[in-house]
């Protein structure tokens, strides 16, 4: 991922480019010796009011500097953390292009981390510059924050004094700004940590007056003139280039500045008027018009000016304001982006509203917003159309746009339009209100979504759109409700809406045709109708072919999900492996962890281990580029491989951060999910009293969802019940399975199904029905051995090996059995305590005589009839009728079988 | 080149600012070193006192900037003469 990925790489540029020094620049050796000697601290401050010459200071400085650094013009729309973030990040990116690749992914990410987190891995990686980046040793590289005085917003300031408070060693940071921001100045200054430079050091001295008077005017000026110049400016650069300016425009201007009013804020509107006046009549009114950009840049002020003369455009004039120093600064390297001083067009506004009436001022900002618009910039075509007072301007430019920006993914962009928007206003557009929608689901606040439907559709019943507008809202009002209905398990309404959405939503809707797709062809799952739900599949996959865009990652994470609901694992790994291959070429970090946590899940049921781990870190490792869900999940995996491997520690370690990470983001789903592994991962490590307060988290009335994720924390609450084991606790689980066998029947969720039944047998077996127990292991390994799902069993531990034997043992038993039982570790292969048989067993043993348990014993030590009736002193035939007795009585036919028997029960003596 | 106008932009003057709300007294170094004083009578609405030296106005705007920021409403800044 690049990092002009989500802003117009234009805009940026502009923001990150170093202006370029003036022609009548004063180069102030003294100021930039000081600014050298504070290289090595943590932080320089350049405080001053406006026009006191910091901007032109610091450009001359880097200018003649040998070190690497890096700049970022601030202005009031990076009032948002991740937004002044990213240009942070793109800044650093100047002079380190890969840097910071974890903070960029947590900028992106679904949810954004708090401000501590944050601050704590930038920190980092700045820090790690220093050291993949070979700066030469102790040296810190520079970044330049101009225009500070823009940020109020108190997140950013959390943010940079939890970066100052533990300030990276690579990293001096240059702050310019016309007021002391709310950053822990004061200790740093007390340390000797600050370098400092303020309105005093930048006050030109007489020797720089006379210096800059010399460079910017080319005949020799009167002393006298100059003395005054002096003193009513009192070294204000700004003052001194106007009296410059107004000198060269007009040379007899001696009488003018006597008449220099005391005051410096009053010289200068004086001045400015003057000046202005002195320059051609079309040149005013472009600067005053232009005057309501940001931003200048040819063909936009053409725009706004309404400019179109050959030879005398935008362009050409803002070459000509650069080349006169009238105040206009050039952002770029092409010569394409310009800005005005700021106090200059501070002051060029409020002559543009004394000159021109409101309405006069709004058609201005109408053609600017229409401007930006078409070429692109939407933000400033909303900001601009918002000052137009032109509401349906604003609406239409992200209607127009977010269709395009959904299918790339844009989401923290989309917002943060939408935030540009009236409330009122979102609430009365359905186009708006759907984008809200949308965002809602990007985040899985899937219950927050029907509410939004709602007032659409009475929005829509209350004044009609025409065609074709109102067939598209619907359309992407189906989308949506078939979503809804997904995950209250109504197949129907699932599958009605989505099918009505598939035919009416547009292609260029990519992103919501995906998601059609996705909940038709999992409405059909959900009914049961698996061939009709591959051919939907197959279907949406060969639309990928006009889309050519993220639009197959919906279809293949829900074709993946189905895999796993049909318990088919090659499937499984087919379909990851495929998406794992699209995920890279189309540049999809986030789909890349969706692709191998889904193959981590097949290969843990299939039993490699090794595998399951391989993919469950890469998604854990990578934790906030994966979506939350993902991460979470695939950290339940990682944990549950630990465990299976018995690195218990690991896994609790693992558990631990999913914990912190459901707390830190505020995801109570997660966090419940992440409490109930907790206790199930104690009692599995033989921990009884962390296993215990579980019990109260348990919400019993909870509607059920459909499972489809690796980890689905019911389970872990029946196994947490069996685990208890006592007569209240294995009723409730007996209740809860019941629940969710009907759930997964109803729903054809044979993966989960497999789990039910094989929980089932074992609490069926606990409570001494064996025959129950063991038909629905019968019905678990039926459906599991298609898809050679192992793991389910293997996690169930020696109860279920025993349960298991005892199957095999059965006439009729599926292959399959063996195949699993040889997959359990040896230590867990049935060797039953006589403590744990069950009762008939007991029974058995009880049956046999004396001389039968004597005769047995021969019988395993493999002698011959002859021996053993030898050994016994009895007949042959005596021997003979021993032994089918005991052959009866433990329902074997043969010596090899009832050997077998009785080393189950215990019963064989040794030697 | 400096002439007896009284007080400039860019020296140091002491200023006692109040504000009506609670600071933490741990602000201080976020707003130029001065010392935080918050008076909680048992009727009347909370009142914060700042008071110190600040090293130019570019300063005092910053910590005025930062109290209407926090969301403090000023009741008085007040220029206290050098003793």
């Amino acid at each position: 991922m690049t990092a002009s990925d989500s802003i117009p790489s234009n805009l940026i540029q502009t923001k990150l480019y170093r202006p370029s020094i003036s022609r009548d620049l004063v180069h102030r050796a003294r100021l930039v010796e000081q600014l050298d000697r504070g290289c090595e601290l943590p932080l320089t401050l350049v405080s001053a009011p406006a026009g006191s010459g910091k901007t032109m200071l610091l450009s001359d400085w880097l200018g003649a500097y040998p070190r690497r650094s890096a700049w970022l013009s601030l202005d009031g729309g990076d009032s948002e953390l991740s937004v002044f973030l990213s240009y942070f990040v793109a800044a650093i990116r100047t002079v380190f292009p890969l840097a910071c690749e974890q903070t960029w992914a947590l900028l992106h990410a679904a949810e954004l981390p708090s401000v501590p987190t944050l601050a704590s891995v930038l920190s980092n990686e700045i820090g790690s510059l220093g050291e993949d980046h070979a700066l030469p040793a102790g040296q810190r590289f520079i970044l330049v924050l101009d225009d500070y005085h823009m940020v109020r917003n108190q997140a950013i300031q959390q943010f940079l004094t939890d970066l100052l408070r533990h300030p990276p060693l690579s990293l001096h940071l240059v702050l310019s700004t016309r007021q002391d921001p709310p950053l822990p100045i004061a200790s740093l200054r007390a340390r000797g940590q600050l370098g400092e430079i303020r309105m005093e050091a930048l006050r030109f001295t007489s020797d720089e007056i006379a210096a800059f008077m010399q460079r910017t005017i080319e005949f020799p000026v009167d002393p006298e003139i100059m003395a005054r110049v002096e003193e009513r400016t009192e070294g204000w650069i700004v003052g001194l280039r106007l009296a410059a300016l107004s000198l060269v425009i007009d040379s007899d201007s001696n009488r003018r500045i006597s008449q220099l009013p005391a005051d410096n804020r009053y010289a200068m509107d004086y001045l400015l008027g003057e000046v202005l006046l002195r320059l051609p009549r079309a040149t005013q009114t472009f600067l005053l018009k232009t005057s309501i950009l940001d931003r200048l840049s040819g063909p936009l002020c053409d725009a706004v000016t309404g400019l179109d003369a050959p030879g005398w455009n935008g362009q050409c004039i803002l070459e000509w304001l650069v080349e006169k120093n009238v105040f206009t600064m050039s952002l770029d390297s092409q010569g394409q982006w310009y800005r005005y001083h700021h106090l200059f067009r501070s002051l060029l506004r409020s002559q543009l509203a004394r000159r021109f009436s409101a309405q006069a001022i709004a058609d201005l900002h109408a053609s600017a917003s229409a401007w930006c618009g078409q070429n692109g910039f939407v933000e400033d075509a909303i900001v601009h159309a918002l000052a137009a007072g032109d509401e349906t301007a604003v609406v239409e430019i992200i209607e127009a746009q977010r269709h395009v920006a959904m299918n790339q993914e844009r989401w923290s962009e989309l917002d943060h339009w939408l935030r540009l928007v009236p409330r009122r206003l979102v609430d009365e557009r359905p186009e708006l209100l759907l984008l809200e929608a949308w965002i809602l689901q990007q985040r899985w606040r899937f219950a927050d979504i029907p509410q939004y439907l709602d007032s659409i559709d009475a929005l829509i019943a209350q004044t009609p759109p025409p065609e074709p507008r109102r067939t598209r809202l619907r359309s992407e009002i189906d989308t949506l409700r078939s979503l809804h209905y997904y995950y209250t398990s109504d197949e129907e309404q699932t599958s009605f809406f989505a099918r009505r959405a598939l035919q009416t939503v547009p292609m260029e809707y990519s992103s919501v045709r995906g998601l059609a797709w996705m909940y038709y062809a999992s409405g059909l799952q959900l009914r049961g109708d698996f061939s009709g739900t591959q051919i939907a599949f197959a279907e949406a996959l060969k639309e990928d072919s006009f889309h050519r865009n993220s639009f197959p990652t919906r279809v293949l994470i829900a074709l993946c999900v189905f895999h796993w609901i049909t318990a088919d694992l090659s499937g499984l790994t087919q379909t990851a492996n495929r998406f794992l291959v699209l995920a890279s070429e189309r540049n999809l970090a986030e789909s890349a962890a969706w692709a191998r946590y889904f193959r981590g899940c097949a290969a843990y049921q299939l039993n490699d281990l090794a595998g399951a781990e391989n993919d469950f870190s890469a998604v854990v490792g990578r934790r906030y580029v994966a979506h939350s869900h993902t991460f979470s999940q695939g950290a339940f995996g990682l944990a549950t491989v630990y465990q299976a491997q018995g690195r218990s520690d690991q896994a609790r370690a693992v558990i631990e951060s999913v914990v912190a990470y459901g707390s830190e983001t505020n995801n109570t789903r997660v966090l419940a999910d992440a409490q109930m592994f907790r206790a199930w991962l104690a009692t599995q490590q033989g921990q009884q009293a962390e296993g215990q307060p579980w019990v109260a988290w348990v919400n019993r009335t909870a509607p059920l969802t459909p499972m489809t994720t690796f980890y689905v924390s019911s389970f872990a609450v029946v196994k947490l019940l069996l685990h208890q084991a006592t007569p209240a606790s294995l009723r409730e689980a007996l209740g809860l399975l019941s629940r969710l066998r009907a759930f997964a029947e109803a729903t054809h969720n044979t993966r989960f199904l497999i789990d039910v039944l094989a929980l089932q047998a074992l609490l069926d077996d606990a409570q001494g029905r064996e025959q129950a127990a063991l038909l629905a292991l019968q019905q678990a390994v039926t459906l599991a051995q298609p898809g050679g799902i192992l793991r389910v069993f293997l996690d169930l531990g020696p109860n279920m090996a025993d349960l298991l034997d005892r199957l095999g043992r059965q006439k009729g038993a599926p292959d399959y059995v063996e195949q699993i039982l040889q997959a359990f570790p040896v230590a867990s292969r049935p060797h039953p305590s006589p403590a744990r048989l069950s009762g008939r067993r007991r029974d058995l043993v009880e049956t046999l005589t004396n001389r039968e348990m004597e005769v047995l014993q021969l019988l395993a030590r493999r002698l011959s009839a002859k021996e053993i009736a030898q050994q016994l002193v009895i007949s042959d035939r005596t021997v003979k009728r021993h032994t089918a007795n005991i052959y009866g009585k433990l329902g074997v036919n043969d010596r090899r079988q009832a050997v077998r028997v009785a080393g189950d029960l215990g019963i064989l003596r040794p030697g | 080149m400096r002439h007896n106008k009284g007080l400039a932009l860019d020296t140091s003057a002491s200023y006692e600012i109040c504000v009506q709300g609670n600071l933490d007294a741990s602000w201080s170094d976020r707003l130029g070193g001065v010392s935080i004083q918050s008076n909680n009578c048992a009727d009347t609405a909370p009142v914060t006192m700042l008071s110190g030296s600040l090293i130019d106005q570019a300063a005092l705007m910053g910590v005025l900037n930062a109290l209407y920021d926090l969301g403090m409403p000023l009741l008085s800044v007040q220029y206290l003469e050098k003793p």
